[in-house]
């Protein structure tokens, strides 16, 4: 499990942040103590940091430099900031992205996920399982007993969503929402049809009824 | 400066020189002087006054005209009393201490001004940071609790955002150079981004949109963006169900159109949208228009050097035509 540690100053989105990075099976560490945040980073050791630039105390572009003194761990940073002096200037400081507030949570996931595989080079992710299927998300293949399906870009990412909330309903709302914020811009019947096109290419690896439509509340894959 | 008007400038000291003329010559004839004499000093002194009237006349003139011609080619004509040619004539020398007076005094209260102003760019731009931090607490607590309502509050907080970033770029446009980085942008990634920005609206409205742009140009993405999302909400706002996003390139420019199948724009409105205030006939009717974002986009955009144009039919289509330059960076 991936230890993340959140450099925040504002209590409200620190707690949110650390609800939502929980939920999506990260370990968080918040720091609560701005007096000496490059201590605390070096005694928790995490895989990745989302830094905020106004802090109390050192900003966020000072931290940042000091822990590259010793450090080389992936840097986030996650600020209100906007100007492209302030984007320079982290990346100058040896940040590794730069995300502006309000932030798009499925963009900061993404981005989170983008670079711990880059850096720590794990494949882990880029492979989900349920019920003996196996779904690749860079190659969107769907595997099951040796028989092979391949979905398009947007079928892959359907199908991942439903494969991250198994055993929860997903309401079709969600499930746009998600598509619109990986720069898929689908509506309500182009979902239908990828939905109806996911469950065509699973029969064909053998596969029924894995996606149940729920009447008016969404899609479901059960847990078992 | 006329002789006529210089002469009616000197009319007391010639009146005065006329009635000394005639005392003098009445009391010589009365000493008993021939009138050759009298004619003789008359002519004299009506010639000495000529010459001296006509050397004091051209230089008046060009002096006058010299700083006239100064002033012409001075680009901030209130520095005239810097740069003037120095008189040492009492009255000039009175007149340019005052003219100097006065400048100075101007000149304080307008770097006062332009102080307070920049002051208020600061603090707004300030404030729109600061006031960013709660939306995003709003916005990540709406994501954490997708209820319904919460959805409706993310809508709300779309709209918030929006127009915390109009304030901030209204601020901006100001002194654009402050931030301001051309690179090379990829459209579909721009357009990309705007839509994302009003993903809420978009979805709300049920408005299908469709991208077929892959050219890249060079210019600020950032108020690429800004200058979009203006765009958007107008189509959202007018009724539009469709909004395709296209590129063209034409010679060394790149066209990206957006177009929207949304009410249109009355003719008559149209050349004057992008004028401050402006809200037309569409404006009036929906009365939620404030005349300021097309203004933005113009404004913007002259500082970018894109230029901004729309085309529209009443009742069947809007076009939004951005034209950039790309001349022989490609």
């Amino acid at each position: 499990m991936y230890k993340i540690a959140v450099v925040e100053d504002d209590n409200t989105i620190r707690s949110e942040l650390h609800l939502v990075l929980a939920n999506h099976g990260y370990e968080v560490c918040d720091i609560v103590d701005f007096t000496n945040v490059v201590n605390q980073l070096k005694e928790i050791k995490p895989h990745i940091v989302l830094l905020d630039i106004n802090l109390p105390g050192e900003d966020g572009l000072k931290i940042c430099m000091k822990l590259r003194a010793f450090s080389d761990v992936p840097v986030i940073f996650v600020t209100s900031r906007d100007t492209d002096i302030d984007e320079l200037q982290s990346l100058m400081m040896g940040g590794d992205d730069f995300i502006t507030k309000p932030y798009n949570i499925s963009i900061l996931l993404t981005r989170i996920a983008v670079l711990l595989k880059r850096v720590y080079k794990d494949e882990n992710q880029l492979v989900l399982e349920h019920k003996g299927i196996t779904l690749n998300i860079e190659t969107g293949r769907l595997i099951k007993d040796g028989l092979e399906a391949e979905l398009t870009k947007s079928e892959m990412r359907i199908l991942a969503y439903l494969f991250r909330h198994v055993g929860k309903i997903v309401p079709r709302a969600d499930l746009i929402d998600h598509l619109w914020d990986n720069e898929m811009f689908v509506d309500d019947n182009t979902l239908s049809v990828n939905i109806t096109r996911i469950r065509n290419k699973l029969e064909g690896i053998g596969v029924y009824h894995l996606i149940e439509t729920k009447h008016r509340r969404g899609y479901y894959i059960d847990k078992d | 400066m006329s002789g006529y008007s210089y002469l009616k400038d000197k009319c007391i000291p010639n009146i005065l020189q006329i009635l000394g003329a005639v005392a003098v010559s009445s009391f010589m004839s009365m000493l008993g002087n021939s009138n050759d004499a009298i004619t003789l000093l008359l002519v004299g002194w009506g010639f000495v006054l000529v010459l001296y009237y006509s050397f004091d006349y051209s230089c008046r003139k060009r002096y006058y005209n010299s700083l006239l011609e100064s002033l012409k080619h001075l680009k901030q004509k209130y520095l005239i009393a810097d740069v003037m040619e120095k008189s040492h004539r009492l009255e000039d020398v009175i007149y340019h201490r005052i003219l100097h007076m006065g400048n100075k005094a101007m000149l304080e209260e307008i770097s006062e001004t332009i102080h307070e102003c920049n002051d208020y760019i600061e603090y707004i731009e300030q404030w729109v940071h600061e006031v960013k931090t709660p939306l995003a607490a709003m916005k990540l607590i709406c994501d954490n609790n997708r209820t319904p309502e919460a959805i409706k509050v993310l809508q709300e907080l779309e709209r918030a955002n929006r127009c915390v970033e109009q304030v901030l770029f209204y601020a901006r446009s100001k002194n654009v150079e402050k931030d301001y980085l051309i690179k090379e942008v990829n459209l579909d990634e721009v357009v990309k981004k705007s839509i994302q920005n009003n993903k809420q609206l978009l979805l709300e409205k049920k408005i299908q949109v469709k991208l077929e742009c892959d050219q890249s140009v060079f210019t600020d993405g950032k108020w690429i963006v800004f200058i979009l999302d203006q765009c958007i909400v107008n189509s959202a706002k007018y009724g539009a169900t469709n909004i395709v996003f296209y590129s063209e390139v034409i010679g060394s420019k790149t066209n990206l159109i957006i177009e929207d199948d949304g009410i249109g724009i009355l003719s008559e409105d149209l050349p004057r949208i992008f004028d401050k205030g402006f809200t037309g006939k569409n404006g009036h009717e929906l009365q939620k228009s404030t005349g300021i974002g097309l203004y933005l986009c113009k404004k913007l955009c002259e500082k970018l050097d894109v230029l901004i144009d729309v085309k529209s039919q009443i009742g069947s289509y809007t076009k939004i035509i951005l034209t950039f330059a790309t001349g022989r960076l490609k």
